[in-house]
């Protein structure tokens, strides 16, 4: 017995390794495949004439839609920042979604709102709407208060009486840079096909920020908020810019993400009840555009800028971990008939079982390494440099690939601009493996268990706000 | 496996050892770097401006240009170039393209297999480019790379020349529809030369698809005389024509061809009506408010909130339209009046740009 359990656990360890080796060199593939995608953005963002764009009526309107529920402190000022975009036509659409506070009552009282008759087309069924206003003091303004139905409910009202083929999702919270909007519609100066693109959502915590725009970027002091920094160069800088390469994106941020709003409506909106409405809608895209026969990009833009609070408290810190993961399994699990599919190409034949059994199962195999290693410590049967080398080679492949972002970030965008920061963010990439990677483990294994039992809540996300 | 993890953990610690210092050191070359590039920028962006204000000659430019960096003086030739009056710029181009960079320019840059470094051409061209760069102007505008035909479509602001504008819009025409647009607004400033080569396009066009550009091409030109070749096209089977004629006639060269418009008003087709309702608008016509009037009870959206935005700005008239239809029986009607009624000066004008 104890013989076949002792190979069982070898055996088991050594396929954890090749995991984690299968996993993390995908990793370095994406990071190869990178390279020329932000070579690319970089040369031609250098010495780029954003004035030209502005002055051209080339660029397509955007409709820059926003969720809000109850967010009565930021409301006024983050809308004021959305209407003040340089683009050369946008118009903001503010969805009050039903919120108990005097979200509705700031917005009436700083833009001077009045009611317009609700003549606006109903594409996509929402919970009922309340009233449709525009403001005295903005043209380019348009709220709708509505009962509340949820995030995705409260974008689709929004898609409904949007009047320009692009729309912009962007978080009531989040604050996009002034030149993001002309920056991501760079895809289209290039001639791609683009359904959907994606920008960049960096770190706000720590950050000085003057009316509403981040002025110096700084690593946060708090150790939660910092050492997410590395995860975020990673996803961002090359985990998708990889994809590019790839087959295209199933991760475009709900914070700040641009969609042509004819496909949007095509495939009946964003899906209520989805936690993590932006991968859904995402992959649906795909499903709908391959079925079509749609030749079509969804690429992400490194360098449209938007600035995100993230959690810099452990409580909070599980409640988004858990939910992205729990999202994460139920969008995959409702869209599994594109996994391994040929008729969906690559993004069938790579991105899906990348995320899949990349992703999705990645923490229940590493709890399972990490057991088994204590185990076979325990029993005997593993020696302990057998396991140090185990969890330095797993662990260390992820700290070269943080270090290799910060790399690229040092090459490119240089956007953290003191010494010292440089040097903090190089000791979290090497801090990340020793507690935090398993914290997240142990949160998306939270994930896999509150999926399991079907729970469809959000959770409550407490916010610092931001430094002035 | 003890051995290939054993190798493997050492990479990763070699590699540790090696990045910290490599990345240290990059920081401080790159701050340094900055820091010269700063200085060298200032004393570039203060010759250029004296010799705008005609403080230094221009042989002494061009010796203060052979002084900086290859990017330093590309940046400022582009940054200078966007804000300095015309005229005046024009006066700093010479000296500009005596010098060692723009030698360098033309003989390592342009002809360069590295796209980015056409691109860094193609936008040095836009600003310093001369009639003796025609032929560096269609290899530009047609090169494989679309960031750098991008750049380049700005070069045919500087040059006349007939095959350069034809080779121009057909790279327009062949394009993707923002970058076409983007194409076209360049075009557009070149002003009259283009109303010749589009006249001898719209004669013989290739594709329904080209004919919609050509029309719409056209009537942003605001050429008076090109809108008469444009009419033939009214009762066009394709739909698309006809919207862009619609819209065409909506352009102050078009005035007085408001008959046209209202027949378009009446096409079978929904885009066609939007855009004639549109047009009918911004031609600031008041007579027309009974033929807008009547199609605010249209079946389609668009239309009727196109029209309710037409009637609004065609003033007192318009308005006197839009409340006898906000009490009307015709919901599509009262709603669309209602609202468009109600709207403010800023929202309508943000309607009808």
């Amino acid at each position: 017995m104890s013989e076949f359990l002792s190979s069982f656990i070898m055996r088991f360890d050594q396929a954890i390794i090749w995991y984690f080796l299968a996993v993390n060199s995908f990793y370095a593939l994406l990071l190869i495949l990178s390279v020329p995608e932000i070579w690319k953005h970089w040369s031609i963002m250098r010495n780029e004439d954003l004035n030209a764009y502005v002055g051209s009526d080339a660029l397509p309107p955007i409709s820059i839609i926003v969720p809000a529920h109850n967010m009565e402190a930021s409301i006024a000022a983050s809308v004021t920042t959305q209407l003040s975009l340089e683009y050369p036509q946008h118009e903001v659409i503010v969805v009050n979604d039903g919120s108990t506070d005097g979200t509705f009552l700031r917005l009436k009282e700083t833009f001077d709102l009045y009611e317009v008759p609700p003549a606006f087309p109903r594409a996509i069924e929402t919970k009922p709407i309340k009233g449709f206003y525009r403001s005295k003091k903005n043209g380019s303004l348009l709220v709708i208060d509505k009962e509340n139905g949820g995030k995705a409910d409260a974008l689709n009202a929004a898609v409904n009486a949007a009047r320009f083929p692009l729309v912009v999702a962007v978080d009531a919270d989040t604050l996009v840079a002034r030149d993001a909007l002309l920056r991501l519609a760079r895809p289209f100066l290039l001639g791609e096909n683009v359904a959907a693109a994606g920008g960049t959502i960096r770190v706000a915590n720590g950050c000085t920020v003057d009316h509403l725009h981040v002025v110096e970027p700084r690593v946060p002091r708090g150790f939660l908020a910092a050492i997410q920094i590395p995860e975020y160069l990673r996803a961002f800088l090359f985990g998708r810019l990889g994809w590019n390469r790839l087959g295209g994106n199933l991760i475009i941020s709900g914070a700040f993400g641009l969609f042509q709003r004819h496909y949007i409506l095509e495939i009946g909106g964003y899906k209520t009840g989805n936690i993590t409405e932006d991968l859904d809608l995402v992959m649906r895209l795909h499903q709908h555009l391959r079925k079509k026969g749609v030749t079509y990009d969804i690429p992400f833009v490194p360098d449209p800028i938007a600035w995100t609070e993230i959690p810099s408290d452990v409580r909070t810190h599980m409640r988004q971990r858990e939910r992205w993961h729990r999202g994460l399994i139920v969008t995959l699990f409702e869209n599994r008939r594109l996994l391994f599919n040929r008729k969906y190409g690559r993004v069938g034949l790579i991105t899906m079982p990348f995320f899949f059994f990349g992703e999705m199962l990645a923490p229940i195999i590493e709890a399972l390494g990490y057991l088994l290693i204590i185990l076979g410590l325990t029993l005997g049967i593993v020696n302990l440099e057998f396991a140090l080398l185990f969890l330095v080679v797993a662990l260390g492949y992820q700290v070269i690939l943080s270090v290799w972002a910060i790399i690229l970030e040092e090459l490119t965008f240089r956007v953290y601009r003191r010494f010292s920061d440089l040097l903090r963010l190089f000791l979290y990439a090497l801090l990340e493996p020793l507690g935090y990677r398993q914290m997240t483990v142990l949160w998306r294994l939270m994930g896999f268990w509150n999926a399991l039992r079907g729970l469809t809540h959000w959770g409550e996300m407490r916010r610092e706000g931001f430094k002035h | 496996m003890k051995t290939a993890l054993y190798i493997a953990a050492a990479f990763q610690v070699l590699f540790l050892c090696l990045a910290l210092p490599l990345l240290i050191a990059r920081r401080l070359r790159s701050d340094k770097r900055e820091k010269i590039r700063q200085e060298q920028q200032e004393r570039l962006a203060k010759a250029i401006t004296e010799a705008l204000s005609g403080q230094v000659t221009p042989s002494d430019l061009a010796k203060a240009v052979d002084q900086e960096s290859f990017d330093t003086v590309a940046l400022l030739i582009q940054r200078f170039a966007a804000s300095t009056p015309p005229k005046e710029w024009e006066e700093l181009v010479d000296p500009l393209r005596s010098t060692r960079w723009f030698r360098l320019l033309v003989e390592k840059y342009y002809p360069s297999r590295r796209w980015w470094k056409r691109l860094i051409a193609a936008r040095a061209f836009a600003s310093i480019g001369t009639q003796d760069d025609v032929e560096i102007a269609k290899a530009l505008i047609t090169d494989k790379h679309p960031a750098v035909r991008l750049a380049a479509i700005a070069i045919i602001k500087r040059l006349t020349d007939t095959q350069l504008l034809e080779d121009a819009l057909v790279q327009a025409i062949n394009a993707r529809r923002v970058v076409r647009q983007y194409m076209f607004d360049n075009l557009i400033s070149v002003g009259k030369p283009l109303s010749n080569v589009l006249q001898k396009r719209i004669a013989q066009p290739s594709s329904l698809f080209e004919l919609r550009d050509l029309i719409r091409l056209a009537g942003a030109l605001e050429d008076p005389l090109l809108i008469p070749g444009l009419l033939q096209f009214a009762d066009h089977e394709d739909s698309g024509i006809r919207a862009e004629l619609a819209r065409a006639l909506g352009r102050k060269s078009a005035a007085g061809h408001v008959s046209e418009l209202r027949t378009l008003l009446r096409d079978p087709a929904w885009e066609v009506r939007t855009r004639a309702a549109t047009s009918l608008g911004l031609t600031g016509n008041d007579q027309c408010v009974h033929d807008l009037e009547a199609v605010l009870t249209d079946g389609n959206w668009w239309v009727r909130l196109r029209a309710a935005i037409a009637l609004r700005l065609l003033g007192a008239a318009g308005s006197k339209i839009l409340e006898d239809a906000s009490g009307s029986s015709d919901r599509y009607a009262s709603e669309m009046a209602t609202y468009a009624l109600q709207l403010t000066d800023d929202a309508v004008k943000s309607y009808s740009s």
